[in-house]
């Protein structure tokens, strides 16, 4: 949690001063990982209530 | 930069159990101050948390609606510069839409919303509007696993075969939502916590956690969920084996009965050449495993050369 509080608000700082951000600066999770994580759940449920062996994971809307 | 940001929490009254770890988390480096807040739903605790946080009255909100129109109306020099969401699952997406059209960056708790739909509008909004969300997967940021990544990445383990990712807890193993705990009372109702109780709540934290070492992403899943505690709605267990975009196989589990255990993430990663070990309990620590060599134990802030990625050799997590 510390280093996510590092790393975002060196990023939003980036922003408001017009500089750009480093790489390392730049890694931590965003909203394509919030997607995942939604498709994650979508998927375990549905394999879960699957009797087919393999679920493929798809992100549906 | 030459001030601090100004952070607006909605959750994480005194009736709440992450707002206090991420406040602890902002103020670590001194670049945050919490200037304003929503902090619970029940508008005594609201008030209250805002005191003993020093808060000033008028800054203190009852509802995240308020919170965000008012902040917005605040001259550049004083309103929030983000907001912070760490309430229940169900009440995730409406706050961060409404901040993020008002112009404000977001922190947001896991899982990111209460269902696939809503992520995908964030997603949009997030695109329109330009502005910073930060999802907190909490663990990609531990200087250990940026290591592992960073290894993987250099092929250091050759091509990754197998993952292993275990997280069981066990503080879900009575029926405590019956027992006045607010934590496990909406985490176990599928009105609040979404489609699934156990793996929405932890078992994202490994998937997470497996894609962000390898690199890889899962492209099918089998999976196994149980509500093992009689009278639970949501599954509170489950094992899932998983198979990757890079041909590697996992296995993932989580539990939340397993009775005794506190929060034990662990992630073990197989390449052609060795393996890689990390665990929450020890997380300055990574193992580093060969087919033909003793194993090697890396510590955070190690002074190993080269060794370490600039990232692992200057921080050391303390949380
Ligand atoms: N990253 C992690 O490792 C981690 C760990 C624990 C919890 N979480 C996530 O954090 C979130 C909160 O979990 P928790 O255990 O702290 O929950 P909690 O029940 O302890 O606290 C929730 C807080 O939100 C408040 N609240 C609810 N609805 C609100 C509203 N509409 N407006 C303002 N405040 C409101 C409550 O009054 C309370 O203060 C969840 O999404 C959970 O998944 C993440």
């Amino acid at each position: 949690m510390v280093i996510v509080y590092h790393l975002m608000p060196k990023t939003v700082s980036a922003r408001i001063d017009g500089s750009t951000p480093t790489k390392e600066e730049l890694d931590f999770p965003g909203v394509e990982d919030g997607i995942r994580g939604m498709a994650f759940i979508d998927n375990v449920v549905a394999s879960a209530q699957s009797d087919i062996k393999w679920t493929e994971y798809v992100i549906n809307s | 930069m030459n001030r601090k940001l100004r952070m607006g929490m909605v959750g994480g009254g005194k009736d709440a159990f992450i707002g206090a770890i991420h406040r602890f988390a902002a103020n670590m480096d001194g670049l945050i101050e919490v200037a304003a807040g929503a902090l619970s739903i029940n508008p005594e605790i609201a008030v209250d948390s805002g005191k003993s946080l020093f808060l000033p009255a008028d800054r203190t909100y009852l509802t995240y609606d308020e919170m965000i129109t008012k902040e917005a109306a605040l001259p550049a020099d004083k309103r929030i510069d983000f907001v912070t969401i760490v309430t229940p699952n169900f009440a995730h997406f409406a706050p961060a839409m409404m901040a993020l059209d008002h112009g404000f960056h977001v922190v947001i708790e896991k899982p990111i919303a209460f269902t696939l739909d809503e992520a995908l509008q964030l997603k949009k909004k997030v695109e329109e509007t330009g502005l910073i969300l930060c999802l907190t997967h909490t663990y990609s940021g531990y200087p250990m696993v940026k290591q592992a990544k960073a290894m993987v990445a250099d092929g250091v383990l050759g091509k990754i075969r197998k993952v292993w990712v275990e997280y069981p807890q066990g503080w879900l193993s009575k029926l405590s939502e019956r027992e006045g705990n607010a934590q496990a009372a909406w985490r176990t109702d599928p009105k609040k916590s979404g489609k699934a109780g156990c793996m929405g709540d932890i078992g994202t934290h490994a998937a997470h956690l497996s894609e962000y070492i390898t690199g890889a992403k899962i492209t099918h899943l089998c999976a196994d969920l149980n509500a093992l505690v009689p009278g639970r709605m949501l599954d509170d267990d489950g094992g899932v084996l998983l198979k990757f975009d890079n041909g590697a196989a996992g296995v993932l589990m989580a539990s939340q009965v397993a009775a005794g255990e506190e929060n034990a993430l662990k992630i073990r990663i197989y390449g052609e050449k060795g393996g890689l070990e990390w665990a929450q309990h020890e997380p300055n620590t990574l193992l580093v495993k060969w087919l033909d060599a003793p194993t090697q134990i890396l510590r955070a802030g190690g002074n190993y050369g080269d060794r370490l990625s600039s990232y692992a050799k200057n921080s050391f997590c303390k949380n």
